[in-house]
């Protein structure tokens, strides 16, 4: 009870005073500056490329034209799709692989005969020799320009070398030779070089071929699936058109054509990465084959299952890796408010050091916390009513900036209510109501101001030099946001699930805004584990703090 | 009869971070008592107040609040009340409002008895002021006031007559008076014998953070000074000490940062200051004691020992 009155108590005096009031101001003018040189921006990723003004326009060009959101090439995505899956079924290069190793085995094995018994005649003719060789070089330019899941054969960079090593000598001496001299020539000139050869001969590329099951579950995922969606997209179109239905309905279905013909294409790029990850997690070295990050992998991954087997035609363009501004394809007051709210968090993070400064440090310093102290009160209860009450002071002014922000973002650019569609983790992916999913992003950005409060309580009673102490909190607060910029990964997502820099996310780089679901993804553990772990490190650092506390 | 005994204090220590703010001290104050504590700036007077009032951990030691432990059982520090020097109070709050959060922390506020606090101490009229437009003289007694809104079995002033005019620190005496005419205890505080001779019924001298001496009343009014002292002030004493009596063969006491002479006149003390800076040893001030305080504490000291010769 005591602590409450403290808390409440101090609450009032950070709250209602005239610095406080300032800085409210400043914030306000800060903001609202901000507001006028930045204004969000629509994400273009799922938009239309071809603009129409009438409906026919629009018939016409999904299906005559060879725009980027034709019939034609999102259908082309799909059919990519199925060959790809055929690629990894029939294994062709590997195939082709063997094919080659025996046609040169037989060559090296002509010639050493050749150089072995002078006097003997070749047994091949100069254009089968020719035909030998152009099959070689034809199969390394295939290895070399193979598209990435092409083939079930993996080669690395070394390996790549080796065969291009050998394709250059083939080039340069396995020519069209005029007569039984000159072959015996070329001959001696490949002999010469036969630690090529050898080199080849002792390529063990990883010949990886995916599991049937797998398959059969991806085919029927991105292009069974897809393409019935595709066809009653398709459908429920034509019947609009024939019907005179609305242009912003039919652009919305071209739109979500293109959004599942799209998401399925990437889909599977990225199921077969996550596949090639789990069984070699050196595949950085193969080539053609970029590095990729499991989580950001499992994480669109989510999303674009979700847009593909969701049984809904959308009217709405819906999609939104976590932004607003994807959900609905138009800023409204929840882009305008989160993308200021990303400022204020900054800005409070700082005025919540500074009240860690003012409660634990300036009042000690004053004599306040004695006097409240000398009222029978605990130190326990004087320490916990001074940290509720920053706790009480950064929400109380994160939810009135917040107020204060929706409504100037109703004013300025009007409220839908389209839901967002949220990523929990990579097999769960549900919609919800924009409102709430910008409580979530407050929430969490009031975890990480308590993070930072926490951590400056702790730095502030280490000593009575609380200026200095001050001084060193806002350091460490410097410190987490050039971690945040310059690290990321495994590390710092899960020893420190709330260092992320709003102030970051609002100069674009958005990926990393989602405190415990970042964590869970990247750390690839527990949701709960991690919020447990959370908690646990945070209140061992509160109690310790407040064992200082009385201490000192 | 033998008056009751209220507070007892018993070996009382307090160590923060390897040094002793009280270092082992003994007392008690009985119902109805007024207990002085002198000493001077640093001796641990505000220690004292702060750790029987909880506002200081106790590492060593008890407090007896009617034969129970205050260490042991928290709740009882209710009954006890205490005036911190300097008042401090939050300074965008109204003065009502200041004492309001203040007595209500102690679990039972009484508005009325606020008031008639405030009225009690000239406070009133100023109850609806901001803290930040009072003067160290009204946060002094608005601070006493605060002190006297709940009731308690001990009240604790620190400094209560620092910077008061003279009325109210006569109408402050009275009060106090009567209160222990009513059966309560207090415990007063000052750097000065003094301001506290007149309402005082014991006082406890305390010196580094220690007790020196606990002398009833009388003997304080009474104190006539046997030697006269003349005291150089240096920032090392001791030092300072030992060359004055080794060198020159004084009796030497020490008394905080001042070296005590007897049988010292101007004309000599003079020349000491001269033989002082002569050996680098800064001298900040020197003259005779006059302070009744002073003399008292002087005739407490001992005298600086004879160091063993180890030959």
């Amino acid at each position: 009870m005591k602590t409450l009155k403290i808390a409440f108590y101090d609450f009032k005096r950070l709250v209602f005073n005239p610095i406080t009031y300032f800085g409210i101001g400043i914030i306000l003018i800060l903001t609202a500056i901000l507001g006028i040189f930045y204004s969000p921006t629509i994400t273009p990723a799922y938009s239309l490329s071809y603009e129409s003004e009438t409906s026919e326009e629009l018939f016409n060009n999904f299906y005559y034209s060879n725009e980027a959101d034709s019939k034609s090439n999102l259908v082309a995505i799909i059919e990519n799709n199925e060959n790809l899956i055929g690629a990894q079924r029939t294994n062709e290069i590997a195939t082709e692989f063997e094919s080659v190793k025996t046609t040169l085995d037989e060559l090296f094995r002509e010639i050493q005969y050749f150089v072995s018994y002078p006097n003997g005649e070749p047994l091949y003719s100069n254009l089968e020799n020719v035909n030998r060789r152009n099959e070689y070089l034809n199969f390394v330019e295939k290895v070399e320009n193979a598209e990435v899941f092409e083939s079930t054969l993996y080669f690395t960079e070394s390996d790549l070398e080796v065969l291009t090593n050998l394709a250059e000598m083939l080039s340069s001496t396995l020519f069209a030779a005029s007569d039984n001299n000159s072959i015996r020539t070329i001959y001696a000139n490949v002999w010469a070089q036969r630690d090529l050869y050898y080199a080849f001969t002792s390529l063990e590329p990883i010949n990886y071929e995916m599991d049937e099951e797998v398959l059969n579950s991806l085919e029927e995922s991105f292009v069974t699936n897809a393409q019935a969606k595709l066809d009653s997209i398709e459908e429920e179109f034509l019947n609009l058109y024939q019907n005179n239905g609305s242009l912003t309905d039919l652009e919305s279905l071209i739109l979500n054509y293109k959004l599942v013909a799209e998401s399925a294409g990437s889909a599977l790029n990225d199921s077969l990465y996550i596949e090639l990850i789990h069984s070699f997690p050196t595949y950085a070295n193969f080539i053609g084959y970029e590095t990729q990050e499991e989580v950001e992998l499992l994480q669109n991954l989510a999303l674009r299952n979700s847009a593909i087997s969701s049984e809904e035609l959308y009217y709405q363009n819906h999609l939104s890796p976590m932004d607003f501004n994807k959900a609905t394809g138009e800023i409204t007051a929840y882009d305008f408010a989160y993308y200021e709210m990303c400022i204020v968090g900054f800005v409070l993070t700082i005025c919540a050091i500074f009240f860690v400064y003012k409660l634990f440090g300036r009042d000690r310093q004053t004599g306040k916390v004695d006097m409240v102290l000398s009222q029978n009160v605990s130190f326990y209860s004087a320490f916990g009513g001074k940290f509720l009450a920053i706790v009480f002071s950064t929400l109380f002014l994160l939810f009135l900036f917040s107020a204060l922000y929706l409504i100037a973002g109703y004013l300025i650019y009007g409220v839908t209510f389209t839901p967002i569609l949220t990523v929990f983790n990579y097999i769960t992916t549900f919609s919800i109501s924009p409102i709430l999913y910008l409580l979530i992003k407050f929430f969490c950005i009031e975890l990480e101001i308590l993070f930072y409060v926490i951590i400056s309580m702790f730095i502030m009673n280490l000593s009575r030099k609380f200026e200095l102490m001050f001084a060193i909190s806002l350091l460490v607060f410097g410190a987490g946001l050039v971690m945040n910029i310059f690290l990321s990964g495994f590390f710092v997502y899960t020893i420190f699930p709330f260092v992320h820099s709003n102030l970051f996310t609002f100069f674009g780089g958005g990926a990393v805004n989602f405190g415990f679901l970042t964590t869970k993804l990247v750390a690839g553990g527990s949701f709960y584990i991690s919020i447990i772990y959370y908690l646990v490190l945070m209140i061992a650092l509160y109690n310790f703090t407040n064992q200082l506390f009385k201490r000192n | 009869m033998e008056e009751k005994v209220v507070l007892s204090v018993e070996n009382l220590s307090t160590l923060v971070k390897k040094k002793f703010l009280l270092n082992h001290i003994s007392f008690s104050l009985h119902e109805g008592e007024i207990l002085g504590v002198i000493g001077e700036k640093g001796s641990g007077k505000t220690s004292l107040i702060k750790a029987i009032s909880n506002a200081l951990p106790v590492s060593e030691g008890d407090i007896y609040l009617d034969g129970i432990s205050l260490v042991k059982n928290k709740k009882l520090q209710s009954e006890i009340n205490l005036c911190l020097d300097p008042p401090m109070f939050f300074k965008f709050q109204s003065v009502k409002n200041n004492l309001k959060f203040m007595s209500s922390l102690k679990n039972h506020y009484n508005k009325q008895k606020m008031l008639s606090s405030l009225e009690q101490f000239e406070m009133k009229k100023r109850k609806n002021s901001k803290v930040l437009r009072l003067n160290f003289y009204e946060k002094k007694k608005m601070a006493i006031a605060l002190t006297f809104i709940t009731d308690a079995r001990v009240y604790i002033l620190d400094e209560p007559f620092k910077c008061v005019d003279e009325e109210f620190s006569l109408n402050l005496k009275k009060f106090l008076r009567q209160l222990a005419k009513k059966g309560g205890s207090v415990i007063l505080t000052s750097e000065s014998a003094d301001s506290l001779t007149d309402v005082c019924d014991t006082f406890l001298l305390l010196a580094n953070r220690t007790v020196d001496a606990i002398m009833p009343n009388e003997n304080v009014v009474n104190f006539v000074e046997e030697e006269n002292y003349t005291f150089i002030e240096s920032p090392y004493p001791n030092y300072a000490g030992k060359l004055l009596r080794d060198e020159k063969g004084f009796e030497v006491k020490l008394l905080n940062n001042k070296v005590l002479l007897t049988d010292c006149d101007e004309e000599e003390c003079a020349k000491l200051i001269t033989f002082l800076t002569e050996k680098k040893i800064e001298v900040k001030s020197a003259g005779t004691l006059t302070d009744k305080t002073e003399q008292i504490f002087a005739s407490l000291a001992p005298k600086l020992p004879q160091e063993e010769n180890n030959e």
